[in-house]
């Protein structure tokens, strides 16, 4: 080995190492960049680190007594736990798909609502769009698309479920209620099932069994949260098998991580005012293309595409919309009495609908409320609205009640060109100040509200 | 028609070590490495990206590994310390085109060429790989300095690559190290 080779090894072994300076990381870089010899040695050196790594493992598992300090520490535990995870969804996966191999189905389940974009795929043909209320359906995936859309389905024995926003469930079709959600969000209302035929969902980290109970399910690729509005209902967590007990008025969350054990607690307290200005980038819990402060405005969200239904042959309609979801009701807590206060502008002559979706502070759904705003320019305006004013989306959820949760606040509108901007969304508890609503102020040349 | 699930599954096992090797090339950690693998694995499944081949599913597998791996190093450390991206992107190019590394059969082959190691070598190798320790700590245990150690795991590494080779050739696992 000639001392061009040593060098490179050095380099390549110190920055394996984490001690390579940041004089030698730039010469690595270089090296690498123009050396194919040295970046294969790279690859070679790294291929065998990892498999190193799988013999290793496969040596703990295989003599746990023999395990050294390190390999019994809290990081190679949860390293573990952590491929049980893996495990656990491959299982889910082969299962879901065992699930829908099955023979013939016996249960049907009737999709009471549809409103916006939900689409049912199944095995036995093409997906559907534009499904009626009233279509029934036994197994397949419901897909709901856009913030605004959802799904109410019954089962025979009255078991209702509401999906809302972007969600998909899977659903076997059995007698026994097997199901998989995917992602998105779920309301259930679920009849007493049969002794030993629990209802059970599965989601990428848990999976929930319920007798009878209503509860509310929210899920993405890491977590699950589970928040019980009567009953209870028992969540497993996917990657240590550990279980809790989920009571009235309680909510548990399941990830990926297991250093901390599976427990339930009261439900999230929710602040009566809320306010969100733009000066910096929101949250992902927000939608819109985040644009900072310059001579046009403040900083600002600019309206992004957002499904709102599809046609029969697939094509969606899209809404140009801002909004945040947050399922975990703890955003704010609203009444009929309380105030939004949203500025904004879009372009003369596009209408701006303004949506907001509620549950009641135990989990269920409690309606959606909505008004159409119609600028009559495009400056920057501020408009203030009471919640009581606005117009119910669901008629068996007629009017706003106290101690709502909100989980989206939308504004939209209906073309691409309409240029929605919004600096800030703002709710208080009431009207505050000796102004009442609707009088003029600098920027607020709005239209009449319907 | 997308991937189903049980495919992204398969796909992403049959990829599972160069993924988890252009993982280890940024974090230089296993632990951290197997859960941002397990990680693209549970996100791929969410079904929030629709993937129309394995080669998009791939693609998008090192892409999302890299992004999160990076965002590891960024929290864990100080200063970034990881290589640019430039050359991550080769090394990914050159994974991805040099299929012919089957994963289980080269651990399997890894695992002869261990066996046929002198008792001290493998000692070293085991030390650094198989319970993490820093090269420091190598040194320490082998009573050498620590540029010995670079030295002597630059000169096994080689061995074992041509043990490897030649044992996936169907001969019989022989190490012969480099003279110093």
């Amino acid at each position: 080995m000639n001392t061009s080779d040593r060098d490179r090894d050095g380099l390549l072994m110190r920055y394996f190492d984490g001690t390579i300076s940041p004089q030698e990381r730039t010469a690595l870089n270089t090296l690498l960049l123009e050396d194919a010899d040295a970046r294969a040695l790279l690859r070679e050196i790294v291929e065998q680190a990892v498999a190193m790594g799988d013999l290793a493992r496969e040596r703990a598992h295989a003599s746990p007594r023999v395990l050294s300090e390190r390999m019994r520490s809290p990081v190679r535990w949860r390293m573990s736990l952590a491929w049980a995870a893996i495990a656990a969804v491959v299982l889910m996966a082969g299962a879901a798909a065992l699930w829908f191999l099955q023979g013939p189905v016996s249960e049907v389940v009737t999709l009471e609502q549809i409103s916006g974009a939900v689409t049912l795929s199944t095995d036995s043909g093409p997906a559907q769009n534009g499904l009626q209320s009233g279509a029934t359906m036994r197994a397949g995936t419901l897909s709901v698309e856009g913030s605004t859309s959802s799904a109410h389905l019954r089962f025979i024995d009255g078991t209702s479920l509401t999906l809302s926003g972007e969600s998909e469930l899977a659903l076997t079709g059995e007698t026994q209620k097997r199901m998989t959600l995917r992602r998105g969000s779920l309301n259930a209302d679920v009849r007493t099932q049969k002794p030993g035929q629990p209802m059970r969902i599965l989601t990428s980290t848990a999976e929930i069994e319920v007798v009878g109970t209503r509860f509310q399910l929210s899920t993405n690729s890491g977590s699950t949260t589970l928040s019980v509005e009567s009953g209870h209902v028992r969540m497993r967590r996917l990657a240590d098998g550990s279980v809790v007990d989920v009571r009235q008025g309680e909510m548990s969350l399941a990830t990926l991580e297991t250093t901390n054990s599976l427990e339930s607690s009261r439900m999230l307290l929710a602040p009566t005012t809320f306010r969100q200005t733009f000066e910096q980038a929101p949250t992902v819990l927000w939608r819109g293309t985040w644009l900072p402060a310059d001579n046009q405005g403040p900083g600002r969200l600019q309206q992004v595409p957002d499904v709102s239904d599809k046609k029969s042959d697939g094509v969606p309609r899209v809404n140009y919309a801002v909004c945040v979801q947050d399922h975990s009701g703890s955003m704010v807590s609203v009444g009929p009495e309380s105030v939004l206060r949203v500025r904004f502008r879009a372009a003369r002559g596009n209408d701006v609908l303004i949506l907001f979706s509620l549950r009641n502070p135990k989990g269920g759904f409690a309606g959606n409320f909505q008004t159409i705003i119609k600028p009559d320019s495009s400056d920057w305006r501020t408009f203030d609205i009471k919640l009581s004013e606005l117009k119910a989306g669901f008629p068996e959820h007629p009017a706003i009640a106290v101690d709502s949760r909100v989980t989206l606040i939308y504004l939209a509108c209906f073309s691409p060109k309409s240029n929605l901007e919004v600096s800030e969304v703002a709710i208080e508890p009431s009207p505050s100040g000796s102004q009442p609503l609707g009088s003029a102020k600098p920027e607020r040349k709005v239209g009449d509200a319907q | 028609m997308p991937l189903a699930q049980e495919e992204i599954v398969k796909t992403l096992l049959s990829s599972r070590m160069r993924v988890l090797a252009s993982l280890w090339v940024i974090v230089r950690d296993a632990p951290a490495a197997e859960d941002i693998f397990q990680n693209v694995t549970v996100k791929a499944l969410a079904g929030e990206t629709r993937f129309a081949r394995e080669a998009e599913l791939i693609s998008w597998a090192h892409v999302t590994a890299r992004n999160e791996a990076l965002n590891w190093v960024r929290a864990k450390r100080s200063q970034a310390v990881a290589l640019d991206t430039a050359v991550l992107e080769m090394l990914e190019r050159e994974w991805a085109r040099d299929s012919a590394h089957g994963g289980a059969d080269r651990v399997e082959a890894l695992r002869d060429c261990l066996a046929a190691l002198p008792a001290a070598s493998r000692r070293v190798l085991e030390l650094r790989y198989f319970d993490e320790r820093s090269c420091a700590h190598v040194a320490r245990e082998s009573g050498v300095g620590i540029d010995a150690i670079y030295q002597r795991l630059s000169r096994l590494h080689r061995a074992l690559k041509k043990c490897i080779e030649r044992r996936l050739a169907g001969e019989s696992a022989r190490v012969e190290m480099e003279a110093s």
